[in-house]
């Protein structure tokens, strides 16, 4: 680690200060590239405590690698935001692979390394376990915010800035559906989920379901179709439906293949847009 | 009335959070008709446009 930075000099250190994320999460890659972040294994090193036990899963020492990367709920929470696992590199070249892995995957690798961090602190100190899925939540949501406090309004993604919504709350008398889709190709993983609001932006109704052997337009599909048919045996008539999905909007305004693979769902969902 | 519309990925957390659920459990659809203890706080988060630590 010593050699490293005194190799390189303070030059190299560049690529965390050129990081689009807040300085907080900056300067904490800073400390875990110089070994100053206070994992068990640091702990003991510097004769402050007798074991360097993981606190969390009392399987092995912890330090950054495994307090990052490798301990299960780590592991699935770099799997869950990435929709991909993500193999870890030796342990003797951590340090490199930090960061090549963060310049290609962007800021949210960054705020995944702060929120295991963050989750770990909670865990040890306060006695608050959050779910896997929740430090993802968190980590979508930070990464949300991050992008659009960092996007330039003068340069040339002013049209995307300007793109980016948040809740669009639906009329009185009407409620919206959003309908979501996530994939996980790797371990043959799909699933929709969608929520039904009110015109005050208040949570009605949710749903979600499985899909074994995933195939990505079949998921979205799926999802739209489950959540127009429950809203309408709900009684919800006026429906604004929210899809992220080009593909789905563009397959509902055009006419019909009925040669199309999903060629019945399709028309089921159609019939049901064309309700009154 | 029943309209369709494109929205952007950003700010569906909420949405995008009972996807994965619906991934990683092993019905083929749950309805809620409360809102799942452990997703107040992206709810929250989305509806509000609040960062939380």
């Amino acid at each position: 680690m010593g050699a490293q930075t005194s190799l390189l000099g303070e030059e190299s250190w560049n690529w965390i200060w050129r990081l689009c994320v807040p300085s907080n999460i900056q300067f904490f890659l800073w400390q875990l590239c110089h070994d100053f972040v206070p994992f068990r294994s640091v702990l003991l090193y510097r004769n402050l405590i007798s074991s360097d036990l993981c606190p969390i899963c009392n399987q092995g020492s912890e330090d950054m690698f495994h307090a990052l990367l490798s301990y299960p709920r780590a592991k699935d929470v770099w799997s869950f935001c990435l929709h991909k696992s993500v193999t870890p590199p030796d342990r003797d070249n951590l340090r490199t692979w930090m960061k090549e892995f963060i310049s290609n995957v962007g800021p949210i690798g960054p705020i995944i390394i702060w929120k295991i961090w963050c989750s770990r602190n909670k865990c040890i100190f306060e006695d608050i376990k959050h779910s896997v899925q929740e430090i993802g939540a968190q980590v979508l949501s930070s990464l949300h915010h991050i992008l659009k406090a960092f996007a330039h309004p003068t340069s040339h993604n002013v049209q995307q800035l300007a793109r980016i919504v948040s809740w669009q709350h639906p009329s009185i008398n009407s409620v919206a559906l959003n309908v979501d889709d996530s994939v996980f190709l790797n371990s043959n993983l799909g699933g929709f989920g969608g929520l039904i609001w009110d015109h005050t932006g208040s949570f009605l109704h949710g749903f979600f379901g499985k899909i074994s052997r995933p195939c990505i337009l079949h998921v979205e599909i799926l999802g739209l179709y489950h959540g127009l048919k429950f809203c309408w045996d709900t009684g919800f008539k006026h429906v604004v439906c929210h899809s992220d999905s080009t593909t789905i909007v563009d397959l509902m305004q055009k006419d019909l293949n009925v040669h199309h693979k999903y060629g019945n769902l399709i028309m089921a969902i159609k019939q049901l847009l064309r309700r009154d | 009335m029943v309209s369709l519309r494109h929205t952007l990925r950003e700010g569906n957390t909420a949405t995008d959070f009972l996807a994965k659920k619906g991934a990683l459990n092993d019905s083929s659809l749950v309805i809620l008709n409360e809102t799942p203890p452990n997703m107040t706080s992206v709810l929250l988060a989305d509806a509000m446009g609040v960062e939380f630590v």
